[in-house]
């Protein structure tokens, strides 16, 4: 071959690349056949499984919960009937769920054909539920409800009655975690199809799931209303500027995570949208190890508190309420419990500086405090997110104005939660529990969950005690504001933020905006989201 | 041949049993337990130590590290790599299926990068210290410096958002026909393939210069051959050797590339499979894509090694 022949060859393999590259002047928009509605989502998820009793990730969830349903359904401080059509507790002990009569099983598949008309009776609910509590099933959220579930019976074809060990306040919270599944679905398809071939009674029927690639899913034409949307195509996109980038292109219509750095482009972005997710936000705090050498003095902790300008650090941190605000309880607002704690806390070097004369710490020839020939020396834990990193560094900054020796790292975040469940930390930086239990979770001595911040007050105990096991909302949530006022003198959090999320949505996204969640159908009595291009 | 060809084969074994020890090892030593993260203990939550223990057992992880190990390697010289922790699959089958993926993208890459250092290389070299030289010297110094994710992004940001020519993720489909497949190959290929580009153009310039200054060169040229007939038949087949070389070495660096490229531009490949098992310690999933990717890397030297008798009869495979 001479060097004509060659450069010629080469010359027309370029040019098929650049040509094919360049041809279409415009890229896909979300695929649109004929009259279909379809709407893409951009997903950073990974899917992990299509098994609702064991998958754990929310990104799961944002599938199944298209295709299956729950009894309720709905967000934190606001679950209504979904595939229960109401409820009534006859007792402090028992729930009475009236199903909806007219949910079929999705058909057109292995183990329900077209015309099958499989209805969801009282006795599939039973038998999802107890097929959830039997430990040999290993289902993700057995433990709990176990403690919380002593019987499920059968009343009638569509009314069925759940008996609690205990009253239950979080008794709806627990069971909308459950979607009703069925079992001759596991026992025909078989493990391995079943954890990801979900077959439901939602509004959405699943189609086909290409690992790490998308997720199609289409109207079921036999849900008791009639879905706006034809398909609905979730696209696995990891890294969210990208999902931001294909949100601007059009080749998504909704990109369910986009992140800070991008907030303000894709607002500007015409035909774009950015709204926050649903829910209160996430309540982040610098948490004490209660039991450290350290940090077991409460009026340390309160020190502390007053050293740190978590006004300025939280304004540094986001500059945009739509970002992150300023947190003072450890409860969100819009769950019971919250009360505004900003009276308890103040910024004040000075009161910080002499409590701490006070105890005895005597800043030493090195700029740090010391005490016993004990310097006030330790490590900040902190996740590597952006915003609690730098948060660590500004607790840091703070300190180190009064003599304090704070190093922050940022760890990993596997290694992190597990040394914060271990207790192997003197001050964190974590995450707290957004829902109706969070309290409970987060403070009671010894059934409560997560960082191990060991922090016990008998007081809060009681009422937290007495607050799970009350069913009337309002003398609940007198219980819980009186346990999360307590907490807060205590300092043995420093409540810092609320984060929230936003997600990008095209103009041609409707009734999407009052539930901005995918975890919730988008098909429900109570909205029908449609796109209209 | 054949004789060197199984001796090769049969040097994989220990390199392979030396990998997968490794891999075992620091998998143990990295902080986060996959029995907290399979039961979804977070920091919001903590799991009850019934649980936990029952979890524990069911993994095999309560069993002690040499234990565990061998029970690892007794299966997999079975075949059996295991299920992965988190979506209870089959490894084998699981990293196979995405295998292809992230193969296209590899050998794009290569192609692309083949595509612009061999001509560039050779450009710079015959025309050594002119202005050609200067600008190949220059690109390939920029695109060996950049790094994946930034440059995968600036494409994206270029082509996909600003241009509107390309599209920004995912992978084509082929039912759409090849150009599909093609658009969305592009973005990626490039971003993975430039800086082993930058590293072949480099390559070839200072091979071919060494081949030029050669006595048989010269004799070529004396004996009045045109001098493309003396560049492409005569230097650049003798060139092509030490390049081929670091393919093959290179071919690994593309695989680790992928790893980011993937997860930048969502393509469903070994490499992303590889990042989330990372981040939710699944350490089956972890091993098992681990051996199977090193498995293809050996398998790729050794192909190398076997091209170098084909294009340099004197190096001979046979024991002297």
């Amino acid at each position: 071959m001479n060097f004509k022949k060659i450069t010629l060859v080469l010359i027309l393999l370029m040019t098929v690349l650049v040509t094919t590259a360049c041809a279409p002047k415009t890229v896909d928009p979300a695929p649109v056949i004929d009259e279909e509605k379809i709407l893409t989502l951009a997903t950073q998820y990974t899917i992990a499984t299509l098994n609702p009793y064991k998958t754990s990730s929310d990104g799961d969830g944002y599938i199944i919960r298209q295709v299956m349903e729950p009894l309720v359904s709905g967000i934190t401080g606001d679950l209504r009937p979904l595939l229960a059509e109401s409820w009534e507790n006859i007792d402090d002990l028992t729930w009475q769920f009236k199903l909806r009569e007219n949910a079929y099983w999705h058909e057109g598949n292995a183990v329900y054909p077209e015309g099958a008309n499989a209805q969801v009776k009282a006795e599939d609910v039973k038998a999802s539920f107890d097929f959830v509590l039997d430990p040999a099933n290993k289902a993700q959220y057995q433990a709990r409800l176990g403690q919380v579930i002593k019987q499920v019976d059968v009343v009638d074809e569509f009314t069925v009655r759940f008996t609690t060990n205990e009253p239950s306040a979080w008794f709806l919270t627990d069971i909308h975690r459950v979607p009703i599944f069925s079992l001759k679905a596991l026992e025909v398809l078989g493990q391995d199809v079943f954890d990801f071939t979900p077959i439901g009674t939602g509004p959405f029927k699943f189609v086909e799931y290409v690992p790490d690639d998308k997720i199609v899913l289409e109207k079921n034409d036999k849900y008791f209303i009639e879905p706006n949307l034809d398909k609905v195509i979730y696209r696995i996109i990891p890294d969210q500027a990208v999902a931001t980038v294909a949100l601007k292109t059009g080749e998504v219509d909704i990109a369910l995570q986009i992140p800070v750095t991008e907030v303000a482009s894709a607002k500007a972005t015409e035909g774009i949208r950015v709204i926050r997710t649903s829910g209160g936000g996430a309540y982040r705090y610098v948490a004490f190890n209660c039991k450290s050498d350290l940090f077991s003095d409460k009026k340390v902790r309160e020190a502390i508190a007053y050293a740190i300008n978590m006004d300025a650090a939280v304004e540094a941190i986001f500059g945009d309420p739509l970002l992150g605000e300023r947190a003072y309880c450890s409860v969100v607002p819009g769950v019971p419990g919250y009360s505004d704690c900003s009276d308890l806390w103040e910024y004040n070097v000075d009161k910080a500086k002499s409590i701490l004369a006070e105890l005895g710490w005597t800043l030493g020839s090195d700029g740090i405090l010391q005490k016993d020939g004990v310097k006030f020396s330790f490590v900040l834990k902190t996740p590597s997110d952006a915003a609690r990193s730098k948060l660590g560094i500004i607790v840091a900054t703070d300190l180190k104005n009064i003599g304090i020796d704070c190093k922050p790292q940022a760890s990993e975040f596997a290694t992190l939660v597990d040394d914060m469940n271990s207790s192997n930390f003197d001050m964190g930086i974590s995450g707290g529990y957004g829902g109706e239990d969070g309290l409970f979770m987060m403070f009671h001595s010894t059934e409560g969950g997560g960082p191990k911040i060991q922090y016990a007050n008998p007081d809060v105990d009681n009422l937290l005690g007495t607050a799970k096991v009350t069913v009337d909302l309002e003398e609940r949530e007198a219980l819980l504001i009186e346990a999360a006022r307590l907490i807060a003198a205590d300092r043995p959090h420093l409540p810092a933020y609320l984060e929230y999320w936003q997600l990008g949505l095209s103009e041609s996204v409707k009734d999407f905006d009052e539930i901005p969640s995918v975890y919730i159908p988008l098909t429900s009595p109570y909205r029908n989201v449609d796109i209209v291009k | 041949m054949t004789k060197y060809i199984i001796k090769r084969l049969l040097q994989t074994i220990p390199t392979l049993l030396a990998i997968s020890f490794l891999v075992f090892s620091i998998l143990y030593i990295t902080p986060g337990d996959p029995v907290l993260l399979m039961l979804a203990a977070s920091e919001t939550s903590t799991v009850d130590p019934a649980s936990y223990a029952a979890v524990q057992k069911d993994l095999g992880l309560d069993k002690p590290f040499f234990v565990r190990y061998v029970d690892f390697i007794s299966k997999a010289v079975q075949g059996d790599l295991g299920r992965s922790y988190i979506t209870n699959q089959k490894i084998f089958p699981t990293v196979m299926e995405r295998m292809p993926a992230t193969l296209q993208l590899t050998f794009s890459a290569l192609l692309i990068a083949l595509l612009i250092s061999i001509p560039l290389g050779v450009l710079a070299a015959i025309k050594q210290g002119s202005i050609w030289d200067n600008i190949a010297t220059f690109l390939a110094t920029i695109s060996v410096s950049l790094p994946g994710f930034w440059f995968g992004m600036l494409l994206i940001i270029f082509f996909a958002l600003n241009l509107r020519l390309l599209p920004s993720f995912g992978m084509g489909d082929i039912d759409k026909g090849i150009g599909d497949v093609i658009r969305h190959l592009i973005l990626p290929a490039t971003a993975l393939g430039t800086s082993l580009a930058a590293m072949l153009t480099r390559m070839t310039r200072s091979s071919m210069i060494e081949v030029l200054n050669q006595d048989y060169v010269t004799v070529a040229r004396s004996k009045g051959l045109k001098e493309r007939t003396v560049i492409y038949i005569h230097a650049l087949k003798n060139a092509l050797i030490p390049i081929i070389t670091v393919l093959g070495a290179q071919f690994g660096s593309l695989l680790g590339g992928a790893i980011v490229t993937e997860t930048i531009f969502a393509w469903p490949g070994v490499g992303r499979l590889a990042v989330n098992a990372i981040g939710k310690r699944d350490f089956p999933m972890i091993q098992g894509n681990t051996l199977i990717i090193c498995t293809g890397f050996i398998m790729v030297n050794l192909i190398v090694d076997i091209l170098y008798g084909v294009l340099d009869p004197r190096i001979s495979f046979t024991e002297k």
